[in-house]
């Protein structure tokens, strides 16, 4: 299988995948940074429980799309049971490719006027 | 706020729910983020720590199933679907399939879960009274090993042992280590700040806490030269000293002599042991018996209360053999009236305790079993007839694919769940009962501070919910799995339908035989309590109030104790509401025995066996008091002295059958007294003392004077022209006005204690009542649901009858006529079954024959009555069956 094919067959990612993978794209974060960030960035509407996060995490370290990282230089505290996790090359092609899906998406909902606030498509006015 | 650190270790202990692999990678770290994640949660406004936990969890269950799943690393687009082939999978799909299934029939779901719930719950309340009473070990050092010893001889099945006799078993024993002699008393505590009171004190040798192997909580128990020093209860500590830990070294006066406390008991170990028929006395304090005490060669007053310690490895069996050998040595060497069949009796301890409160728990038990079954049946009943409404459902299924093994293991699982939601249903319901049938206060219950909803009795409750899934649930789900594809799938499972009616019918039939003996148990303990009622015991039981009365110690010689006496009967008799009021050294119904030999001059000219009958000292007014009618001669008159006697019709009967005792002559060796005889100078009748069904021992009365010495304790039995209770205050305040140090305790009125007496009867009357209350409700409603099941399946053979021009009537007797059937099969095997069984509760039916043929007759009678009632609803509705409809279905 080529790799295209591969990234393809992951597709379309869990909800809660996709944010995963999103909080970790360009950084390193432990496992209670990932919940965090996610919290913050939905606006507290995803709320991550340890259990979920670690089932998660598991899965996507078998399916290679993050690993262990080294704990950058400038980690808050030197607990040696925080482990941080980055993505993978692998991943962060995974996390484009359903980017791009879901704007395509996006973009289709757009067409539809659906997208309250958006710049109306061509020919529409 | 931080998670505490058992929330921690709890949470990693959940961590187990995943494989090990996953822990080794992942546990260390988890714990470190729910750490942070519960930190955090908290922070924010409205968080509740409950729902913080609530959510973890959840999510970690569905975490360890996902990674449990074994499922491929990722579903590829172009894989075949998850294959679902795990044992675990197909359970929880079965379990979700159940769930579901129970969510659409509600009504069915809630009527079995309660049907459940009572069985189960009813079940686990006497049980957990059973366990704590009869099965929780003694809170004792090895207490397996500790035994009592009681004596036997012609006139006692359970007799204390004399000090002479003590001294030779505890030199010659080799099977028992060590052994510990007690006696207790109740005497008047004073000579600190609090208020005299009563409390009961026990004698004992100074081994007796090291023996039973209890620790002081504080200072030290009493050592063999301290005859002054008193150990304090936990409870009297607690209640009378608030706790105060300097009282150790207080000097306090204990029956009025000075004695200082050295130690105080631990809470939670109830110090006591078996006394005389397994009666356990409440003892406040605790003193030297002396070493001199024992060392009295008396073979005849045994007053003794005897615990041993068996020596390691030593079987109570083998001690039980030496203390009869014993006991026959012991006879030889005393050769007098009190080693007539002379026996020793070695018992376990708790045994002991327990023997009177067995037998009644054991029926109760079975009881309550009963009730189980019967639920277990209706919910059988249930299942088979929405087997019955689901068998197009199975058949579909089955047609489908669905192998007959699976078909059955959805219908188990189906019955586990009902089982384990019943059985939880049961637990909340046993928790409330339990508190139920503590607030009873069974007095004749010994331990029930053992009885608690602990882990054995919730294992137990889980046990009996797993047994009622096999009881109720695999009948059902055999018949169901045979499904008879044809038949159900073009809706004619005529033979089916046979076969489901009859095992229907055969769960009602047993149903109201269960509910039948249930019913008898019932009404033979109703009867029993109405003539317990009825007695007359020998005295009025209303309108009397009796204390007991100690005087101080102030007094210095027997004529200031007659004194003081003299004094607070003249006071208390002035005092308004007041009637009549007399003494005695025993009140009936009040416990303690005292008794003696007696002769006639003709068992005396025969050289007889001296009987041993009851004693008792008693003032002028105390019959008028007590409302003990004379049946001849007259009462006591004041300043009578022992020349005089008054017997009770049953010594009458027994010295001199048939003739008038009055100017007879009675002999009787009472302590403290030579061989003088008296003058019989009235006949009353007899008073019933240990229990208000049985006659007590014959008695003869002597005017109370001469017993009157410094210290004495004396029953009043007020006769009052008000309620009793009203009287306590005035009394309390005129017995501090004539003696401030003298006490007051045991203030009972007689409706109490014959309340006490009828507390045993009355506790198994309630409770039994009460589970076939359950058991013929239960059984009346799967009555109705089978006639109810039957009048639906028939209503087009109805309908063509009708058709046929039957008469309304003759379709109404052909449906009663059904449940009668039913009815009275249940009852003619319930019958069968109570005969056999109501005698095990003969020794609690008082005046009433273990197969009266009464009660039988009312019993059956009302339930072929209830058996009617419950078809009759049914009949109507099959009167108003349409014959047009009815044929238009076909």
């Amino acid at each position: 299988m080529s790799e295209d094919s591969q990234v393809q067959s992951l597709l379309p990612l869990t909800h809660l995948t996709y944010h995963v993978l999103l909080v970790l794209a360009g950084t390193k974060l432990h496992g209670y940074g990932i919940i965090k960030e996610v919290y913050e960035r939905t606006g507290g509407a995803m709320d991550l429980e340890t259990g979920t996060l670690y089932a998660a995490i598991k899965r996507l370290r078998d399916d290679g799309l993050i690993e262990v990282a080294q704990a950058p230089a400038d980690a808050e505290s030197a607990d040696s049971r925080r482990r941080y996790y980055q993505l993978t090359d692998f991943g962060g092609d995974v996390l484009a490719a359903e980017s791009e899906r879901l704007a395509a998406l996006v973009g289709l909902a757009r067409e539809k006027n659906l997208v309250r606030g958006a710049v109306p498509a061509r020919g529409e006015s | 706020m931080t998670a505490q650190p058992r929330g921690l270790r709890f949470y990693r202990r959940l961590l187990h729910l995943f494989p090990a692999a996953f822990r080794a990678e992942y546990a260390d770290e988890m714990v470190g983020t729910f750490e942070a994640r519960y930190t955090h949660a908290m922070s924010r406004p409205r968080a509740t720590r409950l729902g913080f936990w609530a959510r973890e969890f959840v999510a970690l269950f569905r975490a360890a199933w996902q990674v449990r799943g074994k499922r491929p690393p990722r579903r590829r687009a172009n894989a075949p679907t998850r294959k679902k082939n795990g044992t675990m999978n197909l359970l929880l799909q079965d379990v979700r399939i159940a769930l579901r299934g129970l969510r659409k029939a509600p009504t069915f779901t809630l009527v079995a879960i309660v049907t459940l719930g009572l069985g189960i719950g009813a079940n686990t309340a006497i049980f957990s009274v059973v366990h704590g009473v009869l099965l929780t070990p003694l809170g004792f050092d090895h207490p397996e090993e500790l035994v009592t010893i009681w004596g036997e001889d012609q006139n006692y099945g359970q007799l204390p042992i004399a000090t002479g006799d003590f001294t030779d078993i505890r030199e010659m024993s080799t099977t028992i280590a060590d052994f510990s002699a007690r006696y207790s008393i109740p005497v008047g505590l004073t000579g600190d700040e609090g208020e005299s009171e009563e409390v009961r004190v026990q004698w004992a040798t100074a081994n007796y806490f090291t023996l039973l192997g209890i620790d002081p909580a504080l200072g030290r128990t009493f050592e063999e030269d301290e005859p002054a020093s008193v150990v304090l209860s936990h409870g009297l500590w607690q209640r009378r000293y608030g706790g105060d830990e300097t009282v150790i070294g207080r000097r306090i006066r204990v029956g009025g002599q000075p004695h200082t406390v050295v130690g105080v008991l631990p809470a939670g170990v109830n110090p006591n042991v078996v006394s005389l028929r397994s009666r356990r006395e409440e003892n406040d304090m605790w003193r030297l018996l002396p070493q001199q005490w024992l060392q009295n060669p008396d073979r005849i007053n045994a007053w003794l209360r005897i615990v041993g310690r068996l020596e390691p490895g030593t079987t109570v069996a083998q001690a039980q053999e030496e203390m009869s050998a014993l006991a026959v040595h012991l006879a030889e060497v005393a050769q007098d009236n009190a080693h007539v069949d002379f026996r020793l009796h070695v018992t376990p301890m708790l045994d002991d305790l327990v023997t009177k409160a067995k037998p009644m728990l054991l029926v109760l038990m079975g009881a309550v079993t009963f009730v189980l079954l019967i639920a277990c049946f209706n919910v059988a009943n249930l299942l088979l007839v929405r087997g019955q409404s689901r068998s197009h459902e199975m058949a579909v299924r089955s047609a489908l694919g669905g192998g007959r093994r699976q078909l059955a293991r959805q219908l188990v699982v189906e019955s586990t769940i009902l089982g384990v939601l019943g059985g939880a249903a049961g637990v909340g319901l046993a928790a409330w009962g339990i508190q139920v049938l503590l607030a009873l206060r069974p007095t004749n219950l010994p331990r029930l501070e053992a009885v608690a909803l602990d882990l054995p009795v919730l294992g137990f409750a889980f046990a009996g919910s797993m047994v009622a899934v096999i009881l109720f649930g695999v009948v059902p789900a055999i018949r169901a799995s045979r499904t008879d594809l044809m038949g159900a799938l073009t809706e004619r499972g005529t033979s089916r339908d046979k076969g489901h009616q009859r095992i229907s019918r055969a769960l009602i039939v047993s149903e109201v035989a269960l509910s039948l003996v249930l019913l008898v148990g019932t009404g033979l303990l109703l009867r029993s309590f109405a003539e317990l009622r009825q007695i007359r015991p020998g005295f009025d039981t209303d309108h009397i109030l009796t204390v007991s009365v100690s005087e101080s110690g102030r007094a210095e010689n027997r004529e200031e104790a007659q004194v003081f006496f003299r004094n607070l009967e003249r006071e208390l008799s002035a005092l308004p509401g007041v009637e009549a009021l007399g003494f005695s050294n025993r009140i009936p119904l009040g416990g303690g025995l005292y008794g003696g030999p007696w002769a006639t001059e003709a068992i005396r000219a025969r050289n007889e066996t001296e009987p041993e009958g009851a004693i008792r000292y008693v003032s002028p007014d105390y019959f008028e008091a007590m409302g003990t009618r004379l049946l001849a001669g007259r009462f006591f008159k004041d300043n009578e002295d022992w020349e005089y006697a008054i017997v009770d019709e049953k010594l009458a009967e027994m010295a001199w059958p048939g003739e008038n005792p009055i100017g007879k002559r009675i002999w009787t060796g009472a302590l403290g007294r030579g061989g003088d005889w008296s003058e019989v100078v009235g006949l009353v009748e007899h008073q019933r003392h240990g229990s208000l069904s049985e006659d007590y021992n014959e008695t003869v009365f002597f005017p109370h004077l001469n017993q009157l010495f410094p210290g004495t304790q004396q029953y009043i039995a007020i006769r009052a022209g008000v309620e009793p209770e009203a009287l306590v205050r005035s009394v309390r305040e005129t017995l501090r006005y004539i003696d401030p140090e003298a006490t007051l305790a045991r203030v009972r009125s007689m409706e109490e204690l014959v309340g006490n007496a009828l507390a045993p009867t009355r506790f198994a009357l309630i409770l039994i009542a009460l589970f076939a209350g359950v058991a013929v409700l239960l059984a009346a409603v799967g009555l109705y649901g089978v006639i109810s099941y039957s009048v639906s399946q028939r209503t087009r053979e109805i309908g063509i009858r009708l058709a046929f021009g039957a008469e309304r009537g003759t379709i109404l007797r052909l449906v009663l006529g059904q449940g009668f059937v039913l009815t009275a099969a249940g009852v003619a095997l319930g019958i069968v079954g109570a005969v056999g069984l109501t005698r095990v509760i003969s020794s609690m039916l008082v005046g009433v024959e273990p197969t009266d043929p009464m009660t039988f007759t009312v019993v059956a009678a009302l339930l072929v009555a209830i058996g009617v009632l419950g078809s009759y609803m049914p009949a109507r509705r099959a009167l108003r069956v349409d014959p047009t409809e009815a044929l238009r279905a076909e």
